[in-house]
């Protein structure tokens, strides 16, 4: 009997139409994404402007998907990072314990005792803004919870029979972290790491809205947002259109995420 | 063959003291021999194995002499003991249901062995798989190679890790209780199956249950352990015939009997 897990496919549907639309958005836009036209500013969405114009008269839609590039492209990066290095630090320590273990994880405590989009503000302040610092900061700061998540799992296998069972065989720690155990908790990993996208995405548009994110020329969703901000009441369109897109994104590997976790319990 | 002289394996107790789980045994295990150990829960028979084995758990403390033809295995590192385990040890756990990765195709799991300590190729590995899921009898092998763990029964699992254990042709296998999770008719077809691979690939056994009629059913002697010391050791038909020990006559006398 199988249960369809209609978390995952929801999810995994929204997330896939979003990241086909932005990757879409790297070759074509209906508009060039910075061309301003002053005939046509702060237009509300019609056919030739599916999101309207702002107030230079430059084509929302476009701007949107050039904006969830860089989000998707920060997202991307930071959860590269945080998650391969979490992995790493998390199934070392998760296997071996002992004093590693114990110290990694108290700086991982102590790193995760404050909030992190305050901790990646106090890095941008001291290193700079800009698209690559953002990854790099945000990068880090995703590590502890990787690596925190990957530890507990590979604590808990290591115990199981068929880890002994590849022990007996004579196989190497390394071997048996990476061969055996790694892939039977590749379910949780890919649930976290699609977790891990979202929160992504919003600590970026975070630092982007109050100006501590990506800068011009580069188009950011976060920034986008507080462009808005001043002209809701005018250009309702603005912010609705930007908030919805990104909304949209967040919610497809939300689900996504959950879907992977329901999948994992059943298993 | 095997020595094994005064083996202690310690664990330390909730203040920290080491409390004896097996207090120096010695036995040895000639070659082609099937050696059964038989005892209750907690009379240090599985500490015993798992020594042997070399994969005591981390905080027990292990002493004594473990000798493979003539060699200690005691004092090697970490690194050297890899190289014996698999390719001169081999082992089988009691379940058969999670004992074996559930994310790696059955015939990878096989060839492990020859994957981690030879430098056959694929091909040459698959052939040596094939053969050795012939050699425990399972039916079909080229489709059980394919398989998964989860899409075939508790006796063709059993049979799959008997396969990977043999196939690097191991001196000893060590068979911890690998029969007591199974239903009564693939116990004894494994019982079978573990006798005829004995015979025919002279490959000694060391065999560990609690069910006296499955070590009388296999092994050549057997070892009474009780407690974690040795209180009884011989022939199976002695031991079983003329017990000396008044805990082997007890266990003994609790084989339940057939009634007409």
């Amino acid at each position: 009997m199988k249960r369809r897990n209609w978390t995952l496919r929801i999810g995994g549907c929204v997330a896939a139409v979003m990241v086909a639309l932005i990757l879409l958005g790297t070759v074509w836009t209906p508009y060039d994404p910075n061309a301003l036209a002053g005939a046509e500013k702060s237009m509300a969405p019609c056919l030739a402007h599916l999101f309207g114009t702002d107030n230079f008269g430059r084509d929302l839609f476009s701007r949107v998907l050039e904006g969830g590039r860089t989000s998707l492209l920060i997202a991307f990066c930071t959860v590269a990072i945080g998650g391969v290095c979490g992995t790493v630090i998390g199934s070392l320590t998760g296997y071996f314990g002992g004093l590693v273990d114990e110290v990694l994880m108290r700086f991982n405590d102590s790193v995760s005792a404050f909030p992190n989009i305050l901790l990646a503000l106090v890095c941008v302040s001291i290193f700079g803004t800009g698209k690559y610092k953002i990854i790099l900061v945000l990068g880090v700061l995703f590590i502890p919870s990787f690596a925190r998540i990957v530890r507990g799992e590979f604590a808990r296998e290591r115990s199981r029979d068929y880890v002994e069972n590849a022990r007996i065989m004579g196989a190497g720690p390394f071997r048996v972290m990476f061969a055996h155990i790694l892939p039977n908790v590749k379910t949780v990993l890919l649930s976290s790491v699609a977790i891990g996208f979202n929160n992504a995405v919003l600590a970026e548009a975070g630092m982007s809205f109050l100006s501590m994110g990506v800068q011009p020329p580069d188009a950011s969703l976060g920034r986008m947002l507080a462009e808005a901000q001043g002209s809701l009441f005018t250009m309702p369109w603005y912010a609705l259109s930007t908030g919805c897109f990104m909304v949209l994104l967040i919610l497809g590997f939300s689900l996504l995420g959950q879907g992977l976790q329901e999948q994992e319990r059943e298993l | 063959m095997i020595e094994v002289k005064n083996l202690r394996v310690a664990f330390p107790d909730k203040a920290g003291k080491p409390e004896q789980a097996v207090k120096g045994i010695s036995f040895t295990i000639g070659d082609g021999e099937i050696l059964g150990i038989v005892g209750e829960s907690g009379s240090g028979k599985t500490q015993t194995a798992l020594a042997l084995a070399g994969l005591s758990p981390r905080k027990a403390s292990v002493e004594g002499e473990i000798l493979l033809d003539g060699r200690d295995l005691m004092p090697l590192s970490r690194e050297e003991i890899r190289n014996v385990q698999g390719k001169d040890i081999a082992m089988v756990f009691q379940e058969p249901m999670t004992s074996l990765d559930p994310t790696m195709r059955v015939g990878r799991q096989v060839e492990e062995v020859l994957e981690i300590h030879t430098k056959l190729d694929k091909n040459a590995r698959q052939e040596l798989a094939l053969q050795a899921l012939r050699d425990v009898e399972l039916r079909d092998v080229e489709t059980v190679y394919r398989k998964y763990p989860h899409e075939l029964s508790g006796g063709q699992r059993q049979r799959a890790m008997i396969a990977g254990a043999i196939i690097g042709g191991p001196k000893l296998l060590i068979a911890d209780e690998p029969t007591t999770a199974l239903d009564v008719t693939i116990q004894a077809e494994i019982l079978y199956l573990l006798g005829k691979l004995n015979r025919e690939k002279g490959m000694s056994i060391l065999f560990i249950s609690h069910d006296l009629r499955v070590i009388r059913r296999l092994c050549h002697r057997t070892l009474v352990m009780h407690g974690g010391h040795i209180v009884e050791q011989g022939d199976v038909g002695q031991v079983f015939q003329d017990p000396q020990d008044d805990y082997t006559k007890t266990l003994i006398a609790s084989i339940p009997t057939r009634r007409y």
